[in-house]
């Protein structure tokens, strides 16, 4: 816990679209992918990702809500049809044993649009922006380790900018962006209200979390085996890049590593993990080696689907180009060497036939450039 | 700074009944009027935004101090309400300090906001010492404002928390007079560095009332954040500190320096650092904002570039380790070898960016050659525009199509490379092995002649 409050580690992203519909499924990629990612299997997370639009374009719901239970989505719920949706199967235990469920949450919800539509509102009168597009996002969470320390979350974003950020372990809360200073001093002040939010976290959020977990146990606890694709590139200058491929993967966490005679190397590019259509997750992992070089160069691959890990040798393959080149050259020295013996031996035989003569010189002369006629250019 | 603020409020009254009498007929020296803007939460509770945000324009005084509480020489603005005109006292003496002032005097006014602000016990671990001995200090009451002012050339951020002295009315003066409690400020809200180097970010403060104060240092950044260094003035321990940050302790209990070091800059390092400063019941921040700038490397391949004629080939302009990400790559071509026009060339085609294990980016943009003729000693340059760089950074190659005047010989040598070489080998075991050979030559060509 500690040493993820006290980590660096982050994920950028780049955003190009900015059409409607693709707008909101990047908005739930940052919030899912930008928030602090989760730890080895055996640990669960129960988190919600809120966001708001002022101006929703073509497809994007001016307010939708989103839940998951691990990496899987959990409930759904959008402007457009105000409905709360359960999303994976295993839920239905969940609502024979409640009936009311779906439509106390369906109100709750709805509220949840209503406020945003309004705090939206006051956001940009407090910005001065009487127009254009802006969002409001709100994302909270928790989770529970294996070892029983449990941790959560609370933050609330304004134009993709941290507005408020709840450290709950100081009950306090946090801007790091101009004019929010009067609401975080307002909600300083009380502190029962960070208290609450607290509590939510570390007991409420945690007690539905293991609910979840125990109703989904056969699908949350489902591991999905990689597949590991191992191979080559040509980079700059003589250097060739290994990459090794990995896909269809569950559980998000997984380990892969490129090993050179036994020893871990540093990879040349990001390590990032992302998400298949089918809930699965791929990732790559590159290194760039000299082909000079003698080694032995093996792709490593741990996961929680598998008992050991998964090594994947790469074997360098002569290419075809090369096989000729070699070939070619082989053969001009064999050639070379033909010539030059010819020559020596020729030269050798006509001392010893005897003198110097002009018209014995002209023809050795003449024998000698037709020896070396392979190259006219000379 | 203690004495000056008691013995000052305690003499004001006299002195400025003093003063009204001797000068009222005087021009006063004004100082700097900020316009400013009132914010305040309509109907806000904690946990939940405001039902709105009211905003009133106001004006802030930052006359010499020997001007405080004296009357206006001046009619303030009719759109103001009452009690939106904030005369402020400096014991710190602060915003008399140049670098503000001339921060100030930038063509574009600076941006001002004024809060209502209510001193409250701060509860981190660091600034608890602070309140732990008084229970209710008697100081405290009445009305509290903070400011915050940024300059529009971005070289002054100050968040001032002042407590109110005096209303309008009183005294028969039209001002709230109020007076610094506690300034936090950074001389650069941005800052910049590359990758490797060490950052000093900027961030200083002044109490005119007593020297105890915690500090914290936090980070925050697209969703994620932890406090990055914790200092308790009071009991001088440090509670929390990031690896590779670094505080000047000297300067701190001094100055009120309580800029941060770090001292190897990463990407991971990018966001806002908050610096925030406590003293008993109150709490300033500012924000510093570290952006990564890191120049592109830029290479052109294939270099030299050897088109044969009638031949096409791809020229490559491999752009990498930058960052951030927002990079362009224009591909200039000049016609014919000096004084030629220039023009952009448009078909080029690009690779996404690829992120390295470093979390720079690298990406290749890509154009054909044709090898004809006319083109050849025509100029290709490939110009990147980055953040990192001020005009730009371009890397050029001339076109050489094999068989031009001025070239055949490199040609030949690139082309003939082997059969030179062979030439050589032969022509070193000749006349070794057979001095005779090339003489019967010589002497063939005489005959001839």
């Amino acid at each position: 816990m500690c040493n993820r409050l006290g980590s660096f580690e982050r994920k950028s992203f780049s955003v190009f679209s900015e059409s409607g519909a693709t707008m909101a499924l990047i908005l739930i990629f940052l919030l899912v992918f930008l928030s602090p990612t989760y730890g080895s299997s055996g640990s669960h997370s129960l988190r919600y990702f809120y966001t708001g639009i002022s101006e929703p374009g073509s497809g994007a719901p001016e307010f939708y809500r989103i839940g998951y239970v691990d990496d899987m989505p959990l409930t759904w719920y959008d402007s457009g049809t105000q409905q709360f949706q359960l999303l994976p199967k295993w839920t239905s235990k969940l609502e024979e044993e409640d009936p009311e469920y779906k439509e106390r949450y369906t109100q709750i919800v709805r509220g949840w649009q209503q406020g945003f539509k309004v705090d939206m509102r006051t956001l940009m009168n407090r910005y001065n922006q009487s127009a254009g597009v802006h969002t409001l996002q709100r994302m909270y969470g928790c989770e529970k380790n294996q070892d029983g320390s449990t941790w959560g979350f609370h933050q609330i974003a304004y134009d993709g900018h941290d507005f408020l950020s709840f450290d709950k372990d100081r009950l306090t809360y946090v801007t790091a962006m101009p004019g929010a200073e009067i609401t975080t001093q307002r909600w300083n002040a009380d502190r029962s209200n960070a208290e609450r939010r607290k509590a939510y976290l570390e007991q409420i959020c945690i007690e539905w979390l293991e609910k979840y977990v125990k109703y989904g146990a056969k699908e949350l606890n489902n591991k999905v085996r990689p597949q590991v694709k191992v191979s080559d590139r040509k980079s700059e200058e003589r250097l060739i890049t290994l990459h090794c491929q990995v896909t269809g993967f569950y559980p998000r966490e997984i380990d892969v590593k490129w090993m050179k005679n036994g020893n871990i190397m540093h990879g040349t590019a990001a390590k990032d993990i992302l998400p298949n259509h089918d809930g699965t997750y791929q990732t790559r992992e590159s290194v760039e080696i000299d082909p000079q070089e003698e080694a032995k160069y093996s792709c490593h691959v741990e996961h929680s689907s598998m008992p050991e890990s998964l090594t994947v040798l790469w074997e360098p393959k002569s290419s075809s180009l090369t096989a000729i080149i070699i070939g070619a050259i082989a053969v001009a020295v064999v050639l070379i060497a033909v010539v030059i013996g010819v020559i020596i031996w020729k030269k050798r035989a006509g001392k010893k036939a005897g003198g110097y003569s002009a018209a014995s010189a002209k023809e050795d002369g003449s024998s000698t450039s037709s020896g070396t006629s392979p190259n006219p250019a000379i | 700074m203690v004495h000056l603020y008691r013995w000052l409020s305690l003499l004001t009254p006299f002195a400025v009944a003093v003063v009204l009498d001797l000068c009222s007929a005087k021009k006063s020296s004004l100082g700097p009027l900020i316009d400013c803007w009132y914010v305040e939460e309509v109907e806000s509770r904690a946990g939940s935004f405001p039902k709105a945000v009211s905003q009133k324009k106001a004006l802030l005084l930052l006359r010499e101090n020997g001007h405080f509480r004296r009357p206006l020489d001046f009619t303030p603005p009719e759109h103001l309400q009452p009690g939106m005109i904030f005369d402020l006292m400096d014991p710190t003496l602060l915003l008399q300090d140049p670098v503000f002032r001339s921060s100030l005097r930038s063509k574009e006014a600076p941006s001002c906001e004024i809060n209502a602000y209510s001193p409250q016990a701060a509860f981190v671990d660091w600034a608890l010492s602070l309140t732990e001995e008084q229970r209710s200090p008697p100081d405290l009451g009445g009305e509290w404002f903070s400011s915050s002012i940024q300059s529009a050339n971005g070289k002054f951020s100050l968040a001032t928390i002042q407590q109110v002295v005096s209303h309008p009315g009183e005294d028969g003066i039209r001002v709230k007079s109020t007076v610094v409690a506690l300034h936090v400020f950074t001389h650069s809200p941005t800052a910049i560095a590359q990758l490797g180097q060490a950052v000093t970010l900027d961030c200083g403060f002044s109490l005119a009332r007593e020297g105890r104060f915690s500090l914290e240092w936090r980070y925050q950044f697209q969703g994620s954040g932890h406090v990055v260094y914790a200092y308790d003035g009071v009991r001088d321990r440090v509670l929390l500190a990031q690896e590779g940050t670094e505080l000047f302790f000297g300067d701190l209990h001094k100055k009120g320096y309580a800029s941060l070091l770090i001292h190897s800059v990463s990407i991971a390092h990018e966001g806002t650092y908050l610096c925030s400063v406590y003293t008993p019941y109150m709490q300033a921040q500012r924000g510093v904002e570290l952006r990564i700038h890191e120049p592109p490397r830029i290479s052109l391949s294939p270099e030299p570039l050897l088109v044969l004629p009638g031949q096409e080939m791809v020229l490559e302009c491999a752009v990498s380790h930058y960052y951030p990400l927002e990079l362009t790559v224009e591909w200039l071509r000049r016609r014919g070898r000096k004084g030629g026009a220039t023009e952009y060339v448009r078909q080029a085609w690009q690779t996404s960016h690829k992120r390295n294990a470093d979390g720079t980016f690298n990406i290749t943009s890509s154009i054909r050659v044709q090898g004809s003729r006319e083109d050849h000693g025509d100029l290709y340059t490939c110009h990147v525009s980055h953040a990192s760089l001020k005009t730009g950074a371009r890397k050029s190659v001339h076109l050489k199509v094999a068989g031009e005047s001025g070239l055949s010989i490199d040609n030949v040598i690139g082309l003939f490379l082997t059969a030179l070489a062979l030439y050589g080998i032969l022509k070193f075991l000749g006349i070794k092995v057979c001095p005779g050979l090339f003489r019967g030559e010589e002497e063939n060509k005489e005959k001839l002649e």
